[in-house]
């Protein structure tokens, strides 16, 4: 198992680097630069900043000095040698965007966040998703079954930001005792992690559900009731051994987008998180964040398969065994 | 001998999209304490369906629309659920087909063996425990202990379906239903269950019903034999009567095609096909197939007629003789 | 024993009545800012909440706009206009303690100039000061060429490259400002950070949370603490303003034309509503491409006529905003953006539209080329662009096609060379009421080149590219060739209305009496506003925002969605 673990980290740092050699090729080649974008805004701002006909030759000048300091005035190997330097030194400089601040910093600070943000959306979907989900499945084709089916699909077809808002109206004016704006204190997670766990508690019911159907139709499951055995032990014991199995596959690619894929959630609670960092990053071709983006989302995406995996190999004895 | 099990007048249909099917079509017989059973025949005649409906184990779209069925004194059909669950496993034991899908491939090979004892509150753990390793090894797996920590996907299919035994047998039943224990084995390991079957049967002293496609299997096992056709009863009686004097055609067909019976070999199959049960045949369902069918047999049903004692069968040929 | 139930019976009700009239903290909550660093340096957007309550200049303004002294106790103007001299007022503290000196303002300028430093958007007044440009863009790299001096401690003085009377009212701005040099020299690109910052104004920052929120207290060794009330300004960044105003959790919130009609049905709102005009214009420009029709003053002037602007102010914006038929507003002093001649020539017409059109050569749009809107995606929804070209369309008979680029994407395009007619859409906004503030000499010369035919202009844009190249290889003497022949396009082609707007620009500047300076501004912006075509003003937007009742905050008509100081916040 170590072993195996070790030989995936292995993996995890080769894809890493030609994931962000990918992306550093295709982020350089999409037209309109950082520096470019900064001096056509000081060229076409506001009126009354630009420069004479005379000056505009001058302002090569200045190019070579905003080059310098955004480290642009080598070569592309060069500039994407730094970067990696950079991330293997945890020193990967400040962002165009936000220049008083290091991408470390940016990382450091709001990392915690969408991370334990994310975590709190899943667990809440599982604690509420998971029962439903069973409920559903038991209660086949009755008014239960159609309800929450009917659940399933609106909160998974719903966008998150409709969902916020509904949040809001719901805790702050139908039933007026939560903040809808705010960071710092304990109850400004609740809403934004309640509107992110509506997406997930629709997939998770309706993978449970699914799975739990799928396997009450097992041969096994005939077995259990054959043995004796009463609802509890088949279709607890039994049954949702085998159905929760596979629910820990989509948790993976759940938490890592939930970690990254909160923009607006973020911006309309408040939540100081990664991911309007990063929406904003391309925007204005802040190429540190871009990059350092890229590397964090497929390290998230690749951790979380791994340990996906990982609780895979203990969930599931067939996967233990055979590696053993 | 006293009575174990009784089926009387058995109904039970499908209900499907195309139609309502009639998987077991009148069925009665008995079976007493001790007996070895027999059901024999074709794929879909309604063998399992009729056996699953003794411990009420029928498909969700599947109904017991007629008969009763009644077993160690109780209305089968009328017990509650914590009744029946009670009789389930208990006193009736189970061995299914398939013993690659009939195990859960999560939990160790020990625990669902020692289920059955703890869900019946039978003993403690420890106890259920040492009873398991010591039933594991009289189906004949070595080194139980160890088998027992591990699952069934490292088990091999007959080691599974001697696992399968040993859950059905487990709580000493007074009666084991293996439906079709050995289709899904090489023929070697078929006669090796079938042994143990019967080695158990003796030890244990209990009832089997034997469901099997192959007649060969049931002629040093079966003290008697029901031969079905699309869900009707054709011919019953005992074993040696059944396959020395066989009187339907059905049975001789599936006769013929065993030609020596002590040659273990699958069942050859009988011109034509089975018929559509959605909308069987009118009289005798064997009509269609059987080379000597008459006027009579394709209008009205054959009841069965005594052939000998204890033995029956619904041809009208026995009817007239 | 029943003295000391007294004793503590008093004790217990003097303690609450104490309690009672404890000092309640009054605290401002606001919306609608964004911000992403507060280096002064990177003069944007969000460096405007260091204006309105953080850092101070020489000279601030009042509520009503007008400069008035700051951390200046006093100053001369030279004869000439060129040399200002300002006196430091003793009792200027920074909000550690340590007292504000001309060394600060000396060090603060010059650090905003420097190119190793941030660059922003806007330079305003600090580019008036002799050689600043050039030190801001590496042309010199000697810093104390740079016309400022420090005569003594609290004395400092600004030598300008002319008479700029406008310097004065720019020394409110962010671009002329202190630093507190000690901390930035210790602390780096730390002492940006709240509870690090140091700073002059009436507030300090002791909070920041990048995305979320600012939060702003009152500095204690402002030397007007005793007139600033609020004590505490909170900025939020994010979230649904209008819902979170109905939630009573900000005091001031910007609205839209799209809030309007709840707003009005809302007795309380609408009594708290305020509406104000902005010196700001949404414009359409010219992109560069090459074709004759664009060069026709039939066409351009039928393409003006053809839009109702009234209609689009009414149902668009819901009142929101007026008819612009100037890029300059009335809100700048020598506009002629309410000149009858001026709105009588680019009025809706769409009669003598078509007539203009069909003169060209175009009867009923026939023949005419498509015309593309390039817009970035955050103007995908913008009602106005939409409600253009369904005028055009409607009106004209032409058919106009929407390309919508990512923002980065399109910032560049708009610079290239189309293969058809294309036109942007964006704003222009003037920071204070002077009129030097839209007439600048870049400006002034920007209507040169825009007074260019497609064809000339295309022709300087490839030559600038080339240029560009040029340099890039470092083939001086090829660039400076090429320098000169873009020199000569703009100075030769462009028109004579052009070259006059440029000559009273630059007369203006050298001209110290007010009365004459204004009129020659007017002049000019007439000569444009009648004869150029580079740019289509189309609506003049109106600033309307939510205040609550307890609040007076006074707005700010040039600084588009600011207050206009915290300090001038009156509780009511
Ligand atoms: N769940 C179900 N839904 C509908 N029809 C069913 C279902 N299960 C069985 N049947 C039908 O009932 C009839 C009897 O099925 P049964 O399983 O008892 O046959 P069998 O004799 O056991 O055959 P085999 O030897 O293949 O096991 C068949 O025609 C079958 O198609
Ligand atoms: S009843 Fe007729 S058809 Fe049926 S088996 Fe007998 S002879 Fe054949
Ligand atoms: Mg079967």
């Amino acid at each position: 198992m170590t072993q195996y673990i070790i030989k995936r980290i292995g993996w995890i740092i080769f894809n890493l680097l030609v994931l962000s050699l990918i992306a550093f090729i295709l982020i350089k080649n999409v037209p309109g630069s950082f520096l470019e974008l900064q001096i056509l805004i000081g060229q076409a701002g506001t009126m009354g900043t630009g420069l004479t006909i005379s000056e505009v030759e001058k302002v090569r000048g200045v190019e070579t000095e905003m080059m310098k300091r955004w480290g642009e005035d080598v070569p592309l190997w060069q500039q994407y040698l730094t970067f990696i330097k950079g991330l293997v030194t945890l020193d990967m400089g400040p962002s165009f965007r936000w220049p008083t601040q290091t991408i470390e910093e940016i990382i450091a600070n709001t990392f915690p966040v969408s991370f334990t943000i994310a975590i709190l959306a899943v667990t809440i979907a599982i604690i509420i998703g998971i029962p439903l989900g069973v409920l559903a499945a038991l209660k086949q084709n009755s008014w239960i079954d159609y309800l929450v089916s009917a659940l399933v699909m609106v909160v998974s077809a719903i966008p998150n930001y409709v969902m916020a808002v509904f949040v809001i109206f719901l805790f702050s004016f139908w039933i007026p005792i939560l903040p809808t704006y705010g960071w710092g204190q304990p109850k400004n997670y609740i809403l934004p992690v309640l509107a992110m766990s509506f997406g997930p508690i629709g997939s998770i019911a309706g993978y449970m559900r699914t799975s739990l159907l799928d396997a009450l139709k097992q041969d096994y499951i005939r077995t259990a009731w054959a043995k004796g055995g009463t609802e509890r032990h088949v279709i607890f014991g039994h049954a949702m051994k085998n159905s929760l199995i596979p629910l820990v596959t989509i948790l993976g690619p759940m938490i890592s987008h939930l970690i990254l894929g909160t923009v607006f959630v973020e911006g309309m609670f408040g939540v100081p998180g990664m991911g309007q960092y990063f929406s904003q990053a391309a925007g204005s071709r802040d190429y540190p964040l871009m990059m350092a983006q890229t590397v964090i989302f497929g390290l998230i995406l690749m951790i979380m398969n791994l340990i996906v995996d990982i609780i895979y190999f203990f969930l599931d004895p067939r996967i233990r065994v055979s590696r053993r | 001998m006293d009575l174990l099990l009784s089926i009387d007048n058995l109904n039970v249909y499908f209900y499907r999209s195309e139609g309502v099917l009639k998987a077991v079509d009148g069925i009665s017989y008995n079976l007493h304490k001790g007996e070895v059973l027999g059901i024999v025949g074709e794929s879909g005649s309604g063998k399992s369906v009729s056996v699953l409906s003794i411990v009420r184990l029928l498909p969700a779209n599947g109904k017991i629309v007629d008969g009763s069925i009644s077993f160690d004194g109780k209305d089968i059909l009328k017990l509650s659920m914590n009744e029946l669950q009670d009789i389930r496993g208990k006193d009736i034991g189970f061995v299914f087909q398939d013993p690659m899908s009939s195990l859960n491939p999560v939990i160790t090979v020990g625990q669902q063996v020692m289920e059955p004892l703890l869900w019946h509150n039978l003993c403690s753990r420890e106890e259920a425990y040492k009873r398991a390793k010591n039933m594991l090894g009289m189906v004949g797996i070595p080194f139980p202990e160890e088998r027992m920590k591990e699952y069934p996907f490292q088990f091999s299919g007959g080691m599974r379906q001697r696992v399968m035994i040993a859950i059905a047998l487990i709580c000493n039943p007074k009666l084991l239903i293996a439906d079709e224990p050995t289709t899904s084995l090489d023929v070697t390991t078929q006669a090796q269950i079938i042994r143990l079957l019967k080695n158990m049967r003796s030890e244990l002293d209990m009832s089997v019903i034997l469901i099997t496609h192959n007649l060969a299997l049931t002629s040093n096992f079966c003290d008697r034999l029901i031969i079905m056709y699309a869900s009707n009863m054709m011919e019953t009686g005992g074993t040696k009567d059944v396959l020395n004097t066989p009187s339907h055609p059905y049975t001789r067909f599936l006769l013929d095609a065993v030609p020596d019976i002590e040659v273990e070999k699958e069942l050859v199959p009988i011109p034509g096909t089975i018929p559509d049960l959605i909308n069987p045949p009118e009289g005798c369902k064997f009509h269609p197939r059987c080379p000597m069918s008459m006027d009579i047999c394709r209008t009205e049903k054959p009841p069965l007629f005594p052939v000998g004692d204890g033995h029956y069968s619904a041809c009208w040929l026995c009817g007239r003789e | 024993m029943r003295r000391f139930l007294t004793i503590i019976l008093s004790l217990v009700i003097l303690s609450s009545t104490f309690l009672g009239t404890a000092y309640a903290e009054k605290v401002f909550r606001w919306s609608g800012s964004w911000g992403n660093t507060w280096d002064l340096s990177f003069h944007q957007g969000f460096i405007w909440v260091h204006m309105m309550g953080l850092t101070e200049g020489l000279i601030k303004w009042d509520k009503d706009m007008n400069p008035v002294k700051g951390m200046a106790e006093s100053y001369t103007i030279s004869k000439d206009g060129t040399v200002y001299t300002f006196k430091i007022r003793k009792d200027a503290k920074w909000s550690n303690g340590d007292k504000v000196t001309a060394y600060d303002f000396e060090y603060g300028i010059k650090y905003i100039l420097s190119p190793k430093n941030g660059r922003g958007s806007f330079f305003g007044g600090a580019w008036y000061i002799k050689n600043a440009k050039d030190y801001a863009n590496a042309v010199i790299s000697d810093p104390n060429q740079v016309g400022i001096k420090v005569l003594d401690e609290y004395t400092i003085q600004f030598t300008l490259d002319g008479p700029h009377p406008d310097f004065l009212t720019t020394c409110a701005l962010p671009t002329l400002y202190p630093m507190h040099r000690t901390s930035i020299e210790k602390l780096g690109n730390k002492a940006f950070d709240a509870g690090n910052l140091v700073t002059n104004g009436p507030y300090k920052l002791v909070g920041y949370t990048p995305n979320v929120e600012y939060i702003l207290e009152k500095n204690p060794y402002y030397y007007d603490a005793d007139k600033v009330e609020v004590d505490k300004i909170v900025g939020k960044l994010g979230g649904d303003p209008f819902l979170m105003y109905r939630r009573n959790e900000v005091d001031l919130i910007n609205v839209g034309a799209a809030q309007l009609p709840v707003i009005e049905k809302d007795p309380i709102l609408k009594k708290e509503l305020i509406t104000f005009p902005q010196s700001t214009v949404n414009l359409m420009y010219f992109s560069y491409f090459e074709h004759p029709a664009f060069d026709d003053r039939r066409v351009l002037t039928a393409l003006q006529k053809a839009i109702d602007k009234e209609k689009i102010c009414k149902f668009v914006y819901r009142g929101l905003a007026k008819p612009a038929y100037s890029v300059v507003t009335d809100l700048i002093p020598g506009s002629t953006a309410n000149d009858p001649e001026v709105v009588e020539k680019f009025r809706f017409d769409p009669e003598a539209a078509r007539k203009l059109l069909a003169e060209a050569g175009y009867p009923g749009g026939k023949g005419f080329p498509t015309v593309h809107f390039l817009i970035h995606s955050g103007q995908a929804n913008d009602p106005l662009i939409l409600a253009v070209k369904s005028e055009w369309e409607k009106n004209l008979g032409i058919k106009v096609i929407i390309d919508n680029y990512e923002q980065g994407v399109w910032s560049v395009k708009r610079f290239e060379i189309q293969s058809e007619p294309t036109f942007t859409f964006s704003g222009a906004s003037y920071l204070y009421p002077d009129p030097a503030a839209p007439l600048t000499l870049n400006y002034a010369e920007g209507c040169l080149v825009a007074s260019l035919k497609t064809k000339d202009l295309v022709e300087k844009v490839r030559l600038e590219k080339e240029q560009t190249e040029a340099l890039k290889a470092g083939d001086e003497k090829k660039a400076s060739e090429l320098a000169k022949r873009i020199h000569n396009i703009i100075y030769t082609r462009s028109t004579p209305e052009a070259r006059k707007i440029l000559s009273l620009v630059q007369q203006a500047q050298r001209t110290t009496d007010p009365k004459k300076r204004l009129e020659l501004y007017r002049q000019a912006n007439k000569i444009r506003d009648i004869n150029m075509y580079s740019s289509f003003p189309l609506v003049q937007p109106m600033s309307a925002r939510l205040v609550k009742s307890n609040f007076e905050v006074p707005f700010n008509k040039y600084l588009v969605g600011f207050p206009v100081g915290f300090a001038y916040i009156r509780t009511k």
